[in-house]
């Protein structure tokens, strides 16, 4: 039986792993990135080892390259669904986006044309990624920062009908929406509206950096008044307390300063959903 | 645009084989719009960012040599004609700088490019990385137990150049143009408690482990072989066994007298 995720967690971080796998301040769930964990053993493996033997575990990968046209990678498939199994993980989760070309991992999240042709071609991907992994999965709503050309609809659009012809989970990132809202000048509520909340499994959380005239999605913390704000939002919406994680992943203060970010999540949930959070 | 039409036009920029214009033209010709066009020179830098990350981490010390004596271009050259030379293939970004030793012993170029000492240094971080990230090996599980054996991360590594004495005896602004070209034998290994661990490995060093390799007695003949004090021999192997490079039941190891 996998082990449920629940209230507010953090990304599974070397910078801090030590410190997270003996601290006494609450963090409720953790998540791991295969790529950053899987093929290391030593020092390592024993603070992954610490960290998921003491909190539910989900995990978060970046290289799946669910859009891409180049083969999945049956290694990270593999290595995913071993960790998954170690984890006792519900699901797990990676990026609508493409990550390698050529054959050629590079390690970033590039944004897809927002097309009917994209979204035929992942959701036979999702179907043969969550086959091979023997789990569901959740796609995150990335940053993007230019619209690629032939676009038929707008994200919020592609993103529904990718989940839909997945037939996928959502991780809705609640910063990456603020954005993207703020790089392209939507309205970051009116997007959340029109998530599918029932398909939404995970929250993200994160800061960001303004770069001349662009915000960029840097997981710089910490998380801006607005971002709180659309948190909220999206809680009502949602009308529960769906898991939410704490993205802290560049200039990483302490562990205390990360964690700080957990507690104002839960009294961000507090006051959206009008309830103690767990 | 098709998928594949679209892949083939951006996948050069991202692997930084062409320059922004070039993509801005390939993916919108001439009237490209204004914002997504400037905003794509975002990922280049960021796919470059990587290419240099995946290196930094692992080989900080050629990097800091080269950055050094030759500048940051020099650097920048050298980690974009290894990545053409040897494409990223995997997802644990470090395991992409596999090569980059052979890289370095194999193209200096003419003049050379750099330093003569660069190759040996590159497997040097390389192996040093092994001995902290390999994979737990079941059999050095219990490392007090079992016959005696090395440590699966124990590596022997010859090189012509003193790296050790360079590295470690002076503070990086200190330090020689060059390491002295003196021999040199280096062992790697993963010690008790987890730490990669590298240092120069003495000649009997070198003998007791090949004798551990070869499964043979670290007993009289050996003595007789090697020419050394029981007591010599019995510290040595104490040593490496407390290190955690030999592994196996204490009873097994040499008695001092």
């Amino acid at each position: 039986m996998p082990n449920q995720i629940a209230g507010i967690g953090v990304g599974l971080r070397r910078e801090y792993a030590k410190e997270l796998a003996r601290t006494e301040r609450q963090v409720d769930f953790i998540e791991v990135m295969p790529e950053n964990w899987v093929c290391f053993g030593g020092r390592r493996r024993q603070q992954l080892e610490a960290c998921v033997e003491r909190f539910p575990s989900v995990t978060h990968s970046v290289s799946l390259n669910i859009g891409g046209i180049d083969p999945l990678d049956g290694e990270l498939l593999d290595a995913t669904s071993a960790l998954l199994k170690r984890l006792e993980a519900p699901f797990f989760t990676d990026h609508v986006c493409y990550s390698s070309v050529r054959g050629q991992p590079i390690s970033d999240l590039l944004p897809l044309p927002f097309t009917r042709e994209v979204i035929e071609h992942t959701a036979a991907r999702i179907a043969a990624a969550r086959d091979r992994v023997g789990c569901p999965l959740a796609l995150e709503n990335a940053t993007f920062y230019s619209h690629m050309p032939g676009a038929e609809m707008d994200e919020a659009s592609f993103l529904c009908q990718l989940l839909e012809a997945g037939d996928c989970g959502m991780l809705l990132d609640v910063n990456n929406v603020y954005v993207n809202s703020q790089n392209h000048g939507f309205d970051a509520r009116a997007f959340i509206d029109r998530m599918p909340m029932d398909r939404v499994w995970q929250l993200h959380l994160a800061g960001h950096t303004l770069v001349d005239d662009t915000i960029i999605d840097t997981h710089i913390g910490p998380i801006i008044e607005p971002v709180w704000d659309l948190y909220r939002y999206t809680l009502r919406r949602a009308g529960r307390l769906i898991p939410t994680l704490i993205e802290w992943d560049q200039d990483i203060p302490s562990f205390d300063a990360v964690v700080d970010e957990v507690d104002r999540a839960r009294a961000a949930a507090q006051q959206a959903l009008g309830k103690e959070a767990p | 645009m098709k998928l594949a039409d679209f892949y083939s036009r951006i996948a050069p920029f991202m692997l930084g084989e062409i320059g922004h214009d070039e993509v801005v033209a390939a993916l919108w010709g001439k009237d490209p719009p204004k914002t997504d066009a400037a905003r794509l020179r975002i990922y280049g830098r960021f796919c470059k960012n990587h290419r240099f990350e995946t290196l930094e981490f692992v080989f900080s010390e050629c990097r800091s040599a080269v950055v050094r004596h030759l500048g940051e271009l020099a650097w920048a050259e050298i980690v974009e004609d290894y990545f053409t030379a040897h494409p990223m293939h995997h997802f644990e970004l470090n395991r992409n700088g596999e090569h980059f030793a052979d890289f370095l012993a194999r193209d200096p170029g003419q003049p050379p490019r750099w330093p003569p000492y660069l190759a040996a240094l590159a497997d040097l971080e390389w192996w040093e990385w092994q001995a902290i990230s390999a994979p737990d090996d079941p059999g050095d599980a219990e490392p007090d137990k079992g016959p005696l054996r090395l440590g699966s991360t124990v590596e022997l590594r010859p090189y012509a150049f003193d790296l050790i004495s360079w590295l470690d005896d002076y503070e990086e602004d200190e330090r020689p143009e060059a390491p002295e070209a003196e021999p040199i034998v280096v062992l790697f290994w993963r010690d008790r408690r987890l730490a990669g661990r590298r240092d120069k490995a003495s000649p009997l060093e070198m003998l007791v482990i090949k004798a551990i390799v070869e499964s043979v007695p670290l007993d009289a003949e050996l003595l007789a072989t090697l020419q050394v004090e029981p007591e010599t021999l019995a510290a040595t192997a104490a040593d490496l066994h407390a290190a955690g490079v030999i592994l196996g039941s204490p009873d097994l190891l040499p008695a001092a007298g």
